[in-house]
């Protein structure tokens, strides 16, 4: 039997190789490493998943630190941090002390919890959260996960699950969590003290800058330096040209009128 | 003949170099009946990351530690993601 769908679990770059995760509905789970695949059932897939959680937990032999407490989206997207996580310790925060990290037109930057684009949305205004682009479930809007959160705060308490918002040495930015810390933000209020999770780093590693806008301007690469002179060369040419343009119609029009 | 190739930039040095020192055994996984074992090794070369051998008697597959973590992160999204498609679990 043919498989009637392929659906993409997962997927990374190692380098110059490609390792992807599909769920090859009715036939079985392919693991892709660039042209070579494995099959596996889906049970010995998910028993796969759950010794490979063991592994990374002894791989990272820091006290504390467990595979199963971090969201396993945002493991991903730190693996590659995990060799210099130095200490895993729990802290105790105000949620109004939060921050979270933006992406906006001039790079990213930071703003309060408050101003958050979750928070905007939980109050009813969503159109920033909408257009974020994010890591959802599969299937999931950006909207559809802000209700999920809500849901399952209001039927089972936060950190019941053993996982805790996540921030980065002494830092209050949210680097994971931002829906929890949201929707505990809407119903509890800004004084609230809620536990989180510190991972820290060597040397404060990874840490965000609290003014991203200044690396922009003063961090920026000869070839940034350049890419942008020439965006303004062609912006002024741009100018030059249509203010030409219109003298040079302006005498068309009045040599036609006057048929000088 | 492989300094060759190295010396004319065919293959990087990883690829070339002497597998590193064993540190120890991670763990198990299990693919059929094969078992393979996880090993931590010392980086091949100074300057390298260390070394994670998936392997069994018969096979043997090397990668940097990064590239596992990588690698492993991607199972356990993958995981998640399979759990949601198939209605077993919620946030």
């Amino acid at each position: 039997m043919s498989n009637p769908g392929v659906i993409l679990l997962a997927s990374t770059q190692c380098g110059r190789h490609q390792f992807r995760i599909e769920d090859n509905i009715g036939e079985a789970i392919h693991f892709h490493f660039d042209d070579v695949r494995l099959d596996l059932t889906v049970k010995e897939y998910l028993t796969f998943c759950q010794e490979i959680r063991h592994i990374i937990n002894e791989l990272i032999d820091v006290d504390g630190f467990d595979a199963a407490s971090l969201d396993p989206v945002f493991l991903h997207q730190i693996a590659e941090m995990l060799p210099d996580l130095e200490e895993v310790r729990m802290d105790e925060v105000e949620l109004q002390s939060l921050s979270v990290d933006v992406c906006g037109r001039i790079g990213t930057s930071i703003r309060p919890l408050a101003s958050s684009r979750v928070v905007k949305a939980l109050q009813g205004d969503s159109m920033e959260n909408d257009i974020h682009p994010q890591t959802n479930l599969i299937g999931q809007s950006n909207d559809d996960r802000v209700q999920m959160v809500k849901k399952v705060l209001m039927h089972k308490p936060y950190g019941g699950n053993g996982q805790f918002i996540v921030l980065f040495n002494s830092q209050n930015i949210i680097r994971d969590g931002q829906h929890r810390a949201a929707c505990m933000y809407c119903t509890d209020g800004g004084v609230k003290k809620i536990p989180v999770m510190r991972l820290c780093f060597k040397n404060e590693k990874y840490n965000l800058s609290m003014h991203p806008w200044l690396q922009e301007v003063f961090l920026l690469s000869p070839r940034k330096v350049f890419h942008l002179l020439i965006k303004f060369k062609n912006w002024l040419m741009r100018k030059k040209g249509s203010a030409i343009n219109r003298v040079r119609a302006c005498f068309i029009e009045l040599r036609l009128r006057y048929k000088i | 003949m492989l300094l060759l190739l190295n010396s004319i930039n065919v293959l990087p040095i990883i690829e070339v170099g002497f597998m590193g020192e064993k540190i120890r055994v991670l763990g198990h996984i299990y693919i059929g009946d094969e078992a393979l074992d996880i090993e931590l090794n010392k980086p091949s070369a100074t300057g390298l990351d260390y070394a994670i051998h998936i392997q069994n008697d018969k096979f043997r597959f090397e990668l940097a530690m990064h590239d596992f973590l990588k690698m492993a992160g991607a199972v356990l999204e993958s995981e998640k993601q399979f759990l949601w498609v198939k209605g077993k679990k919620d946030e």
